[in-house]
């Protein structure tokens, strides 16, 4: 097949091609009390083929692919486009000829279909005072295989494993659920981890059935870990995707170099994470994965680059293309992105922020990368009087502007605190992310209740 | 090679010699989409997203399994998958066969569409929408061409054809250091006239450029069709889902016949919506559509529901079954319309998926926004919007005469006294 594509591509007049070939098997466990709710396994390959002919890109993909309509498709797209349309281009690598494989202890494929049942099973017995727990378990093999123009042949191999808990607790008319999760670039060994979580749900779905809801308004806040990921995932790092500064749709335009936080803040994006969730060798463009220093005590560094971005805008690559499957065309994402810890302990943080509010946990988030608005929903919380923690909070959101915020952050917790495992989305592609963050204090927020 | 039909009745048999109950569901939409950037069209992809999905039921236990490829083993995971699986708490069967009316769910002018088409689609949007203050900084227009087939063992053989065209567009309106950003989205079976759509957008950008901080609330709130969709989506309408209600996981569990929300609101599920962009023929199980009320004048009147759960419940199937879920299809919003002189505008907001769906508990930012008074509109910025969907629904005025659809919702804009907006 490749070769026949190599062949018909050598009779176009072509810039630059990549051919993607992927095969994805996913089984996946849902109980729910305590009985099967489903079990589930999916099975997706396909190729995709990616052209520049001329200054027009053209992508065709198919589950079932034909060497010979692959390039009749891919290469009249592509010349539709170069009639209309603007400056393209690609930085280059040298050529990678590359086999690789993530880690594992025990390979999902080697677990039984009846053990990742009971797993589910045993996980969601309802436990005292807890009306529904769900529990869900998934594994996803992956194999890409990757060929560009330049010679480069990459094979990955990637397991990703994930479960997850929900709980919800009630009282009379009351009722609370919490959501806890946790997924890796590993094998089934993390399920070890899955009673904690299960665990963890439960407490906080029952103890938010005494929490009240804060007066909202402005506060000096702390965000936890898991909070401050999606943070600095939502807030400062989609503003720091370079597709975003070629549609002049980004609201660090113009701050390239400059001071744009506090001194506390230093911030990567980093695909080499040895297991993390948002982790991978080499990208969808067969660029490899990279430690990105996106700000630099506080002043904003980089931006994160796909091949096209980074030859338009005349930057380093940082591998950060990537796409849901091969049928998707790749952008420019992040994969784990967080804070450098600092040198705050986290009750001298609490005791500086004297009165505000500490939040904890998150419901996701969103956020405008044109203006730097963002808003985020904390799974609790606590109010801080005088120094100490006190009355313990549910339904805390945060709003802010990026710009501002990032000057406000006044301490950042000495050590990683929490994380998160996420799927991020953009133009209708999900993929995996990962931030494993310190707690930070930021002097004025707003925070949504009441 | 087999046609679908041919496959879906070959995947069937397969299953059929072991399972004693079978779902097969194969969806084929073919899809070009153009993307933009920055007022200029940037790239043009092609894909096929082929879908063969097997659902058996293997004395009481099931299994689902999918692939993208025709081949017997994704009804042979599926059967493993039964096999290992523990039994479902219940299982009643799968619907028989029954009468499907026939739905308006194609157009041939979608289908004749071109590439040169597609591209002359982006342009008019670009012309449309860009000029001196206005960029066009991202969008795509996507056509669709869909198969769907679904093959049941209780008789069901459908093949249902339908086309779609989705236009996504966002915006960014610059002028003397000013910034705002602006968007918009729509996907219909139909083709249809764009300006309504451009026009309204690139004057929505240039609008809201000049807002002012929020000084002082204001009594009645009006949250436009898109924002109003997105928070009943993420913080309400889980509620109605026949599953979360026998599971108690539904703030409207035991409110049957009851008056919940204002009588001025009623609510339907409607997959017989002419043109729908969820309307279809039956459901993945082959239950029959319907127009469900789900509130009549503010009475709740029913969840949506599948065939197993409905008939654990004491019910009938609503024709929402999936492959093991519940799914809404259309939601139709229908209302009462009352003039309100003096209120403040929501236009857009930021954050409504991070809502609590069971406590309807939402607190969101509010991207544009304006003050509404005597005629004259004045755009406002710098708050959140807070509360309860529960309390919105139920302290509802208001429902706007003019309503659009967002992720198959179909609404007007809601006026309300049910909201809190908190101030920076
Ligand atoms: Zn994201």
């Amino acid at each position: 097949m490749l070769d026949k594509i190599r062949q018909l591509l050598e009779k176009q007049d072509i810039r630059y091609w990549e051919f993607r070939q992927e095969e994805v098997v996913t089984t996946s466990t849902t109980a729910w009390n305590g009985t099967i709710k489903d079990m589930s396994s999916g099975a997706k390959e396909g190729a995709s083929l990616r052209i520049l002919c001329g200054n027009g890109w053209g992508f065709a993909h198919s589950s079932c692919p034909d060497a010979q309509k692959l390039v009749q498709q891919a290469v009249t797209l592509a010349k539709a486009m170069d009639r209309y349309g603007q400056k393209k281009d690609v930085a280059f690598t040298k050529t990678l000829k590359k086999k690789v494989e993530s880690n594992y202890t025990k390979h999902p494929n080697t677990v039984s279909l009846e053990e990742k049942r009971d797993l589910v099973l045993k996980a969601s017995k309802l436990p005292e005072k807890i009306n529904n727990l769900r529990v869900v378990y998934t594994d996803n093999i992956k194999k890409k295989m990757y060929t560009n123009s330049e010679g480069s042949e990459i094979i990955q191999k990637l397991c990703y494993t994930y479960y997850g808990a929900e709980a919800t607790a009630a009282v009379g008319d009351r009722m609370e659920s919490a959501y806890k999760a946790h997924g890796a670039l590993r094998g089934y060994e993390i399920t070890d981890g899955l009673m904690d979580t299960v665990t963890e749900a439960c407490t906080i779905a029952r103890n938010l059935l005494s929490a009240s809801v804060p007066k909202g308004g402005t506060y000096p806040v702390i965000i936890d870990g898991t909070l401050t990921s999606v943070f600095v995932h939502e807030a400062l790092g989609h503003a720091t995707e370079a597709d975003n500064l070629l549609s002049n749709s980004t609201c660090l335009a113009g701050n390239e170099n400059k001071q744009v936080g506090s001194e506390d803040v230093t911030v990567f994006d980093d695909g080499t994470v040895p297991d993390s969730w948002g982790s991978f060798f080499y990208d969808d463009e067969g660029v490899p994965a990279h430690k990105t220093k996106i700000m630099d005590k506080g002043v904003f560094s980089s931006y994160l680059h796909s091949r096209e971005t980074a030859a338009l805008t005349k930057n380093q690559l940082t591998g950060n293309a990537r796409a849901q499957s091969s049928a998707y065309l790749p952008l420019v994402r992040m994969s784990n992105t967080y804070i450098q810890p600092g040198d705050a302990d986290f009750d001298e943080m609490v005791a500086e922020v004297k009165n505000g509010i500490y939040l904890r946990g998150s419901k996701g988030g969103q956020v405008d990368p044109i203006t730097g608005n963002f808003q985020f929903s904390a799974q609790d919380g606590f109010s801080i009087k005088n120094g100490e923690l006190a009355g313990y909070l549910r339904a805390v959101s945060l709003a802010g502007n990026t710009l501002a915020i990032v000057k406000n952050i006044s301490l950042v917790q000495e050590k990683y605190e929490d994380g998160f495992s996420g799927h991020c989305g953009k133009n209708d592609q999900s993929v995996p992310v990962q931030g494993n963050n310190p707690s930070i204090s930021i002097t004025k927020a707003t925070v949504g209740g009441s | 090679m087999k046609n679908l039909y041919e496959q879906g009745e070959a995947l069937l048999r397969l299953a059929e010699r072991e399972a004693n109950y079978v779902q097969v569901h194969i969806s084929a939409p073919l899809q070009q989409k153009l993307e933009l950037l920055s007022n200029k069209t940037d790239s043009f992809t092609s894909t096929e997203h082929v879908s063969y999905a097997v659902l058996v039921y293997v004395n009481g236990r099931s299994g689902t399994s999918v692939s993208n490829t025709f081949s017997p083993a994704v009804v042979e995971r599926a059967i493993a998958l039964a096999k290992a699986s523990s039994p479902s708490e219940y299982f009643y069967g799968l619907p028989l066969k029954q009468q499907l009316h026939k739905l308006q769910i194609f157009d041939k002018r979608i289908t004749a569409l071109t590439e040169d088409g597609l591209i002359d689609i982006a342009d008019e949007m670009i012309v449309g929408i860009a000029d001196e203050t206005v960029t066009l900084s991202a969008g795509s227009v996507t056509k669709q061409v869909s198969q769907d087939i679904i093959f049941t063992s209780e008789g069901i053989q459908q093949v249902e054809q339908s086309t779609a065209l989705a236009i996504v567009a966002e915006c960014i309106a610059r002028k003397n250091g000013m910034i705002k950003s602006a968007w918009d989205y729509r996907q219909e079976r139909q083709l249809s006239p764009l300006t309504p759509f451009t026009s309204a957008l690139q004057e929505k950008a240039t609008f809201f450029l000049d807002s002012k901080q929020l000084k002082e609330k204001m009594g009645i709130v009006i949250v436009k069709p898109e924002p109003f969709a997105d928070l009943l989506e993420h913080a309400f309408l889980p509620n109605l889902n026949g599953k979360n209600n026998e599971k108690g996981k539904s703030c409207l569990t035991g409110k049957t016949d009851t008056q919940v929300i204002s009588q001025k609101i009623s609510i339907y599920d409607d997959a017989l919506l002419p043109f729908g962009i969820s309307s279809r023929a039956c459901d993945l199980e082959g239950s029959p559509s319907q127009r469900t009320p789900l509130f009549s004048r503010g009475v709740l009147k029913n969840f949506i529901y599948d065939y197993n759960t409905a008939l654990h419940t004491g019910k009938a199937s609503t024709g929402n079954g999936g492959f093991s879920s519940i799914d809404f299809t259309n939601v139709v919003v229908e209302g009462e319309y009352q003039e309100v002189d003096k209120a403040l505008v929501i236009d857009s907001v930021i954050g409504a998926h991070t809502a609590d769906e069971v406590a309807t508990d939402f607190s969101v930012t509010v991207e544009r926004a304006y003050i509404l008074k005597d005629g004259e509109k004045v755009p406002v910025t710098g708050f959140m919007l807070s509360g309860k969907m529960f309390d919105a629904l139920q302290k509802a005025i208001s429902l706007g005469k003019e309503r659009k659809s967002y992720n198959g919702i179909y609404t007007g804009a809601l006026a309300t006294t049910g909201v809190n907006i908190i101030l920076s």
